[in-house]
């Protein structure tokens, strides 16, 4: 029967294929979701094999952000079945990892930095991100400070030099000239992430210190009033997201852009032809004498308990993360500015940048990045930033108020703890 | 029948089939009821008996779970609505008998239904693009109509859905009216045409009323579609959320994002039997609707 | 006269062949601009969204290749066995359910079948738990084992109706000839049902193939991915490179394309054979 042998050939080929499954036997695999990252970690991972295990070798991996969580999830809920060695997860997603019990299933730290003498070493409020119940479970990538990036040609073309700014205030003054030369231009982008971060520039945020819910504070709904009158005069937009935000950097609709060290790596990325455009500028204070930085995002890399080479990745991102060399390497490539103190000494992280216009980031981000606020992590935190998502849109629209739509998640997500509890 | 004295045989033949079935059916079905009554976050802690709260929330308190069965409703009416009247408008034309080239139009309007779910959500992605997107700029634009922010506009999100699915499952729905059309004998039309009725009349006293069991199977797989509708969307919309608003979320996503992203399993498992019951609901009304019931 | 007459059926089908190419239109468009983009270079997406440039980039479909052959290996593996099963399992079994009378038919039938309705989504906690459980996640037999039971119901309805619907005559002189039950089935049922066996086969195909949210709870391994779960990580893989991007979900087509086109027919008359009078 032709049926019958094309099952057993169909099944042969089966049980040979998982059979052939590649388990090579130095070779570490790790999950990336931004290029940038996955670029530095294969650069690192060279390195370490020439200069200290030549038999080591790293398979980076870039999955998409939201499947690279879920996929890291489930297979730690499935006691890491097809699990990498290391991962790098994003702050905002490691919340999701805490839940049901309080074990995220990666390698608890506090042991291997302290030996190393490099807890010390490590911006505490960044690793604050990665730490439940006095845990650490993450190495930070970046401090992540908040500058302001502008379009230097356009700004300075209309008689503004934006490192003079002081306050908010200053800026809309000057994105108002300027939109009165240019009804088209939008010299504020409100992107998904800037009420959240603009909200710590103030010292408030989405979670406090002890885990409770704040988005529906009175701090945070004037602040989103605020972005929505910026709108309605035309100073602040919300260009659609994704290929389009792109192609409006390129074509000049979007003029400055309130990010963190890694949206410079994006900009070059993405726009490399707005290449010596750009310069960056600390972010405007609220009031004189105010903080003049945020942080935004912020990704640990973590080692999966599971994993048969535990001992070797960690090894590998002490080499990595835990040194000027690999510190001041990942500035060079992805200006991710370093969270590890002596490598924010380095000559290296002051080198002029070409993408912006000559400019010396590393001064920038050295001078704002004491200032930069602290961050609270909460196992709520994911589900909170989908509600928040989900509502977005409506609030910018003017559809809801932010009051109403803040008031209504943070009862949702207090619900939710009291459900669980 | 055969009088053979055969009497475990047809158990033993059948046995693969049920303990299969069993396994990963069955089993799973069972275990969801009482999963339903425990509370359980993640896999590696012990559940706890917490009984019908799961459901009490979900019909009370969890707004996300009435917008996803709004959306999920909205889309497989709109979709039927859309669906049903074209697929039969196309199975008559494939049907008439002198058509030219009828195997390469069927062909044709079966492409879509066999493209992955992630390829048809990029393009429509680019189908309903704001500013470059072939919508607005090749059938809105000449109209002189104005941009229409598909995908970013809660009310716009799921119309844009459903035309997604209009254009992914017609064709499909299309060959199964023209297999019920074969189905019909040509005589009982020519007899109706001989009593002096027109086409028309043949139509809607011969041909309709002899296409329902078909268009009973069609919704029943066009409800069943819809609540199993999760890859277009999650990759048009950019995410499990589901847009602005949650507009596009639909029930799997929901179920998702409830059980494999916040992890609550029990509560996830409460979700599809609320489901299952839902969707049995809207069957037998459809059934009845269409009274189909005569034919067994 | 002889004139006339085909020139009314011209006409007659002229307004047809309108409507139906204006509907081909809508539905060939989007996937011939998916053609259209695997062709360019990124610059030339961006410089012209719509219309095909030249120099066409045929470059783009290697690159695609080398990742996407892969996933469409696994699909192949994983959906074949699928198919294989439940051809062997539903062509038996719906034979016994049509042709065997034996204590509890009816209810087992019925039984089974009022839970066609339940939708896959209802289970996939428990599924997960129990596939977890029995060590199967990250490896094919997650997917196949569960695609075969989940299909299995619709399937052996298709076969039961369709053994129904042969005529007794055909098996009598089989049992006359003195076969055993076996042979009666292998030599007499099957080849007669082969309509039947390939409808069963291209719907298990189609769904099977398509299928994205089973193996995204269940496969994290991107070597293991079947190809609807593929083109999402392909998709990250190819973010920024449109070109290479579509030459990757043109390739990815073409298998489900090649069996449709060849196996059209025989999946219409194997429907039209009775199966979804209901």
């Amino acid at each position: 029967m032709k049926k019958l042998k094309v099952l057993l050939l169909l099944l042969a080929g089966l049980m040979m294929f998982s059979a052939v499954a590649p388990v090579a036997a130095q070779e570490l695999e790790l999950w990336a979701f931004v290029n940038t990252h996955a670029r530095w970690f294969r650069e690192q991972a060279e390195r370490y094999a020439d200069e200290v295990n030549p038999d080591f070798s790293l398979n980076v991996i870039e999955i998409a952000y939201g499947d690279l969580h879920d996929r890291l999830l489930i297979s730690i809920q499935s006691g890491g079945v097809g699990a990498p060695d290391i991962a790098d997860v994003e702050q905002g997603r490691f919340g999701s990892f805490l839940r049901g019990g309080g074990d995220p299933g990666f390698v608890e730290l506090n042991a291997f930095l302290d030996q190393g003498g490099h807890t010390e070493n490590l911006v505490e409020a960044r690793q604050a991100l990665y730490t439940s119940m006095g845990s650490v479970y993450g190495i930070e990538h970046a401090l992540t400070p908040v500058v302001l990036y502008y379009r230097a040609d356009v700004w300075e073309g209309a008689g503004f030099d934006p490192q003079e700014f002081v306050t908010w205030d200053d800026f809309v003054e000057a994105g108002r000239a300027i939109v009165a030369e240019n009804p088209d231009v939008i010299p504020l982008h409100i992107h998904g992430g800037l009420h959240e971060l603009l909200l710590r520039q103030q010292g408030h945020d989405y979670f406090n210190a002890d885990g409770d819910v704040t988005i529906d504070s009175a701090e945070s709904i004037a602040l989103m009033d605020w972005l929505l009158a910026l709108k309605d005069e035309g100073v602040a937009g919300d260009p659609p997201a994704g290929d389009a935000l792109w192609a409006a950097f390129k074509d000049g609709t979007l003029i400055s852009m309130v990010g963190a060290d890694w949206y410079g790596g994006f900009f070059k990325d993405n726009a490399p032809e707005l290449s010596g455009k750009w310069k960056a500028a600390p972010l405007p204070a609220f009031e004189e004498g105010g903080r003049r930085t945020s942080v935004w995002g912020g990704t640990g890399a973590m080692v999966v308990k599971t994993s048969d080479h535990v001992e070797e990745a960690l090894d590998f991102l002490e080499f990595s993360m835990l040194s000027i060399e690999g510190n001041v390497r990942r500035f060079e490539l992805t200006t991710l500015w370093p969270p590890y103190i002596p490598a924010m000494a380095s000559e290296r992280l002051h080198a002029a940048d070409e993408y912006f216009s000559g400019q010396d980031l590393g001064a920038l981000f050295a001078d704002v990045g004491p200032e930069a606020p602290p961050q609270w992590q909460s196992p709520f935190r994911s589900q909170l930033n989908g509600l928040r998502a989900a509502a977005w849109q409506d609030v910018i629209d003017g559809n809801r108020s932010p009051e109403e739509v803040f008031t209504e998640i943070a009862d949702t997500i207090r619900d939710e703890m009291e459900f669980e509890s | 029948m055969f009088g053979r004295g055969r009497k475990i045989a047809p158990y033993l033949f059948i046995s693969p089939f049920f303990i299969g079935y069993a396994i990963f059916f069955l089993y799973p079905v069972v275990q969801s009821l009482q999963l339903s009554f425990y509370r359980q976050v993640g896999l590696n802690k012990a559940p706890r008996f917490i009984g019908v709260d799961n459901y009490v929330r979900l019909a009370t308190k969890d707004a996300l779970f009435i917008k996803a069965l709004t959306n999920t409703t909205y889309y497989a009416l709109g979709s039927i609505l859309i669906i049903v009247p074209l697929a039969l408008l196309l199975a008559l034309i494939l049907h008439s008998p002198k058509l030219r080239f009828r195997e390469f139009f069927r062909f044709l309007y079966f492409t879509p239904n066999i493209t992955a779910g992630v390829v048809v959500g990029i393009i429509f992605g680019l189908v309903f693009e704001e500013q470059y997107g072939l919508i607005n700029n090749l059938l809105l634009a000449p109209l002189g109509l104005e941009n229409v922010r598909w995908l970013r506009e809660a009310r716009w999100v799921m119309p844009a859905i459903i035309l997604l699915g209009a254009w992914k499952w017609t064709g499909i729905n299309a060959i199964y009216f023209m297999v019920g059309l074969q189905n019909i004998p040509p005589e009982l039309k020519e007899a109706a045409r001989v009593d002096g009725a027109t086409r028309l009349q043949v139509f809607w006293h011969v041909t309709l009323p002899l296409l329902r069991p078909i268009l009973a199977f069609v919704l029943t797989i066009a409800i069943i579609g819809s609540y199993n509708l999760f890859a277009e969307p999650a990759i048009l919309l950019r995410g499990l959320e589901g847009g602005p608003n949650n507009a596009g979320m639909t029930m799997t996503m929901y179920l998702y994002t409830r059980g494999f992203r916040e992890l609550k399993m029990g509560y996830a498992s409460a979700i599809g039997y609320s489901l299952a019951v839902i969707i049995l609901v809207l069957s037998v009304i459809q059934l009845v609707l269409i009274r189909a019931f005569r034919e067994d | 006269m002889i004139k006339r007459k085909r020139l009314r059926i011209a006409n007659h089908d002229l307004p047809f062949q309108l409507v139906l190419l204006a509907f081909g239109i809508v539905t060939f468009f989007p996937l011939v601009l998916v053609v259209i983009t695997s062709l360019k270079s990124n610059t030339q997406f961006y410089h012209n969204f719509w219309l095909p440039e030249l120099p066409f980039q045929f470059g783009n479909y290697s690159s695609a290749f080398r990742i996407i052959w892969r996933y469409i290996v696994n699909s192949v593996l994983y959906s074949g066995s699928t198919i294989c099963l439940i051809a062997m399992i539903a062509s038996v079994a719906g034979y016994v359910f049509a042709r065997f009378h034996f204590p509890f038919k009816t209810a087992l039938f019925l039984g089974f079948i009022t839970l066609i309705m339940v939708p896959g989504v209802l289970t996939l906690a428990p599924r997960f738990v129990l596939v977890r459980d029995l060590g199967l996640v990250n490896t094919p037999y997650a997917l196949i084992s569960v695609w075969v039971s989940g299909g299995l119901v619709l399937s052996t309805w298709l076969m039961r109706s369709y053994f129904e619907s042969l005529p007794q005559e055909l098996f009598d002189a089989a049992y006359v000839d003195g076969a055993a039950e076996w042979q009666v089935f292998v030599y007499v049922s099957v080849p007669l049902a082969r309509p039947m066996i390939a409808t069963v086969a291209m719907t298990t195909l189609i769904s099977s193939w398509n299928d994205l949210i089973w193996p995204l709870v269940t496969i994290t391994d991107k070597d293991k991915m079947p190809l609807a779960m593929g083109l999402m990580q392909f998709s990250s893989d190819f973010e920024t490179d449109w070109g290479t991007l579509f030459a990757g979900y043109v390739i990815s087509s073409i298998p489900l394309l090649c069996v449709f086109a060849v196996a059209m027919r025989q999946f219409i008359s194997g429907l039209t054979s009775g199966s979804i009078k209901a």
